[in-house]
């Protein structure tokens, strides 16, 4: 982020700032918003697909997990270690673009986390089915 | 043929109450220079992989094979041939000088004690703690240990370096800094292994696998990319 100060108008205003994206900022932004998106419709259909699949048919619930989890293991693979070797030098749009990255692989790491809590209570309902219980 | 395999491993623990299974079919392989990242959950049988695959524990069905030896033989074994098991915690005497903690076992195979202490500054360095050299085990901080202890891996010259969660302890900041450490080992032509419970541990690795319920669910191998010149080669 730039700021550009006018000229003041007068002695009694203060200057009015107006702060403008540099060209890496904004590119780090737009790539956010991409990663952002395209993962939510993968994520939204593929939620969906669960509960309309899933209501029914534990296997196929099973292997919908499955998917859940490689399309997340690929994308948290695919996020590079950050460097900070010069965490004191980079720019501001470094900065941030190193944070975002890290937002979203912590992002992933919640989506691992209840694909895991997931599988734990499939097992568990499929226990219960075999031993005769309620909840089909 | 891989430096390590399992295939079809299977390892269950059992007490009176009930039976847990850790490992169910397991097959899994290592190659040189490579590094494979398991992620689990607690329970999920990952550390007991690590264990089995490390041949510090037998599986009950299957069978673990390191550089063509069948570890049933036992870790003697394993580690005669390279393999470097990593426990990211130095346990023992906290106020035992470093360097004596890791030129010990060197000097009493009769290395002379300055050729040792060189050698173990090398490894320091090599793992970036170069400057804990003269500290005492117990003055050392989360991040500073788990480097250590790769470090007294790496005295060996290893060709399989096994390390269980070598981040669990260490501070968010830090994580990053422990994990290139471990790919650049890679890069070098040195395999490693390693378990991860936060998703940080699968980035950047070859080969990352989520196992639960002993059960290995996904397996994704990263997707190389070609390398490109930006310029031609000099007289192309």
């Amino acid at each position: 982020m730039e700021a550009e100060a006018p000229a003041a108008e007068g002695p009694a205003r203060q200057p009015k700032v107006h702060y403008r994206a540099t060209a890496a900022g904004a590119l780090a932004y737009r790539q956010w918003l991409a990663e952002r998106l395209r993962d939510d419709e993968e994520r939204i259909e593929l939620l969906g697909r669960l509960i309309a699949v899933g209501a029914r048919d534990l296997a196929a619930l099973g292997d919908l997990l499955d998917r859940y989890d490689a399309e997340c293991v690929a994308a948290t693979q695919r996020i590079p270690l950050a460097d900070r070797s010069g965490a004191g030098r980079e720019s501001p749009a470094e900065f941030v673009a190193r944070l975002v990255a890290e937002e979203r692989r912590f992002v992933l790491e919640a989506q691992l986390r209840w694909i895991d809590y997931a599988r734990e209570e499939l097992r568990a309902r499929a226990e219960r089915r075999r031993a005769g219980g309620a909840g089909r | 043929m891989s430096l390590l395999a399992l295939e079809q491993v299977s390892k269950t623990y059992a007490d009176p109450r009930r039976t847990a299974v850790a490992l169910d079919g397991v097959s899994l392989a290592v190659e040189p220079g490579e590094i494979v990242a398991v992620w689990g959950g607690r329970g999920s049988g990952r550390t007991t992989l690590l264990r089995v695959g490390a041949g510090l524990e037998q599986p009950d069905a299957g069978r673990v094979v390191f550089d063509g030896i069948d570890l049933a033989a036992g870790a003697e074994a394993a580690t005669a041939r390279g393999l470097a098991y990593v426990q990211p915690r130095l346990v023992g005497p906290q106020r035992q000088p470093l360097l004596d903690r890791l030129t010990i076992a060197s000097v009493a195979r009769g290395r002379a004690k300055a050729a040792a202490r060189a050698q173990a500054v090398a490894a320091l360095e090599r793992a970036g703690v170069g400057a804990c050299a003269e500290v005492r085990v117990g003055e050392l901080d989360a991040a500073e240990t788990v480097r250590v202890a790769i470090a007294q891996a790496l005295l060996a010259e290893p060709r399989l370096v096994v390390v269980d969660e070598p981040t669990a302890t260490v501070p968010s900041i830090e994580r990053d800094g422990v994990l290139a450490l471990l790919r650049s080992i890679a890069d070098a032509g040195v395999a490693v292994l390693m378990t991860a419970g936060e998703a940080i541990g699968l980035s950047g690795v070859d080969r990352a696998l989520t196992i639960s319920a002993g059960r290995v669910r996904a397996n994704v191998a990263a997707e190389r990319a070609e390398v490109v010149a930006l310029r031609p080669a000099a007289g192309a």
